[in-house]
């Protein structure tokens, strides 16, 4: 496994143990859950210290050049493939988010009432959701050019 | 237009140069050791720079390292 390919795993890891404890705080914890919350937000804790020294280790390896090319042309086609395929992803969703408000606004203003998803704080959690999911498209799409040709 | 591949000798000239490992062929080339590895199992076409490259440390012409064949 090449040092980007380590660093796009531990960055799925990082990214879904951010979420996950993103969505705890604000969601809280499922039903049934909420006896094992101490064991799920170490958990979480420890992903995010295990995936956050992956890649101090790697920053600090590709810097000093110990061990060979940190980076060649096939890690920089993989991971223009994955910048790619987030830019569709952005795209999409973005688009997606700004459709979605008009179309709430219409329909807020039409009924009277207030559409949840046309509300501020709404918007902000998708946003930040759809940031989080860009991410792990950008890592999920390295992982599988590693894995496949190319 | 009919399919064609790049297939390529690596790992035999490797062997031919001394037992060369893909480690060794990686830092003359200038590229990752899985670079090698990938273009040994023919999943990745590499540009033309890396081709000239790989074939300059063989100390070969270029499509003696890699050929252009039909699928």
């Amino acid at each position: 496994m090449s040092r980007n390919e380590i660093y796009a795993w531990s960055s799925i890891g990082l990214t879904l143990a951010v979420f996950g404890y993103y969505l705890v705080s604000i969601f809280g914890l499922p039903a049934g859950l909420e006896n094992y919350s101490g064991q799920i937000i170490g958990l979480i804790w420890k992903v995010i210290g295990i995936a956050f020294l992956i890649q101090l280790v790697l920053d600090l390896l590709n810097s000093t050049k110990v061990g060979g090319v940190a980076k060649d042309e096939r890690d920089m086609k993989i991971e223009s493939k994955a910048f790619r395929n987030v830019y569709y992803f952005l795209m999409v969703a973005i688009v997606s988010l700004v459709a979605n408000l008009l179309i709430s606004d219409y329909i807020s203003e039409a009924s009277g009432q207030a559409h949840l998803l046309s509300l501020p704080f709404m918007t902000f959690h998708i946003l930040v959701t759809i940031l989080f999911i860009a991410i792990l498209v950008k890592s999920g799409t390295q992982v599988f050019y590693y894995n496949r040709e190319i | 237009m009919e399919d064609y591949r790049i297939e390529n000798n690596i790992r035999v000239l490797r062997f031919q140069n001394g037992e060369m490992t893909q480690e060794e062929l990686a830092r003359m080339a200038g590229v990752t050791r899985q670079t090698i590895n990938a273009l040994e199992a023919a999943k990745y076409a590499p540009s033309l720079e890396l081709a000239f490259r790989i074939a300059k440390v063989f100390e070969v012409p270029l499509e003696s390292v890699f050929q252009y064949t039909r699928k």
